[in-house]
């Protein structure tokens, strides 16, 4: 089965990112398939490259990073909502910034569009 | 290229978060990409539909014309629900566009009828 | 074609449970996460609000958010279903689609 993934809330004000990490995680170990993981409003926060976070909490965006690398994932934030939060050129591992035709491409080969957050 | 029928919920009131406007923003993006989309209004999403918006004081962009542009991202259906407007003691005069004002039950088969459904 | 709601804030604190059982369908299922996981106290008004979707079987939720929050068993509604990230996954395809209530 064909997943896209969408993740609308920045890391560690919410949850959001990291349930939608961990549902990737899960839905790759069972062998399905991960077209794309977009994220859109403040989720376009994850993608940023200068985060560290105190040695004892779990680094949202790292995960995010390493399951990109493992996987050889698509990580896409939406360029418009990024340039308005001012996250441009410097992106953390494994994210690219594109445009909402990016993701429409996403949920034509998708069998389910799944939403964390807002 | 394969159509996905997508339906976009909006329950939250306009300007006092972005959520109204980057989620038109993401419909009429699908749309424009060859998708069929629908917007439900219900909770306080209707309000995103309420007629003589003034928002010059507050320094935002004003979302009425956009929703006005519906027709020309050919967006197939506008809904509201009816016990969303009840709610907050409005009729469908107060709305500035003519939408499909549905009752919940209906509501229910419209989210069955897609593919793909998105929040906001 | 049902629909699987998932639900992520606390009924609490938000009217997204309530708008959701307002507008499913009755072969829809539901699913609490992170915040929502609240709504599986048994003898309060959230379990009251939910008690017919739990009789059909179609109420879950998500066993590690309710571990994060010290939820024992023995204090949950009868009838849910608990999950993990797996059977999330699994939920998500049994359904026909998914729709996210915040």
């Amino acid at each position: 089965m064909k997943f896209t993934i969408i993740v609308n809330n920045a890391p560690y004000l919410s949850q959001s990112s990291d349930t939608a990490c961990k549902f990737a995680q899960a839905l790759l170990e069972q062998g399905h398939e991960l077209v794309q993981v977009f994220f859109y409003f403040d989720g376009v926060l994850n993608a940023l490259d200068n985060s560290e976070p105190p040695q004892d909490d779990r680094d949202v965006i790292e995960n995010w990073s390493k399951l990109a690398e493992e996987n050889e994932l698509d990580l896409i934030i939406c360029s418009s909502a990024a340039l308005r939060r001012g996250v441009s050129d410097k992106l953390a591992v494994g994210f690219k910034s594109d445009s909402l035709g990016r993701f429409s491409k996403a949920v034509t080969l998708s069998d389910r569009v799944i939403s964390f957050g807002t | 290229m394969e159509q996905k029928t997508c339906l976009f919920i909006n329950r939250r009131s306009p300007y006092g978060s972005t959520h109204a406007s980057e989620a038109l923003d993401m419909a009429f993006a699908l749309s424009a990409f060859e998708h069929r989309v629908s917007l439900i209004f219900m909770d306080d999403g209707v309000l995103q539909l309420m007629r003589d918006q003034q928002t010059e004081t507050i320094g935002m962009k004003n979302m009425s014309p956009s929703f006005k542009a519906w027709e020309d991202y050919e967006i197939q259906h506008l809904y509201v629900e009816q016990a969303s407007l009840e709610t907050r003691g409005m009729q469908a005069s107060d709305l500035l566009l003519d939408v499909e004002i549905i009752d919940s039950q209906q509501l229910a088969k419209v989210i069955q009828s897609h593919q793909f459904i998105f929040n906001n | 074609m049902p629909t699987l709601h998932i639900i992520n804030t606390s009924p609490n604190m938000r009217t997204a449970l309530q708008s959701c059982l307002r507008v499913m369908h009755e072969d829809d299922g539901i699913i609490f996460i992170e915040d929502a996981v609240i709504s599986v106290k048994k003898d309060t008004p959230i379990a009251e609000l939910i008690k017919e979707k739990i009789l059909t079987g179609k109420c879950f939720f998500l066993k590690p958010d309710l571990e994060a929050r010290g939820i024992k068993e023995e204090s949950m509604t009868q009838g849910i279903k608990l999950v993990d990230y797996n059977g999330f996954v699994k939920l998500t395809i049994e359904f026909y689609r998914t729709q996210t209530w915040s």
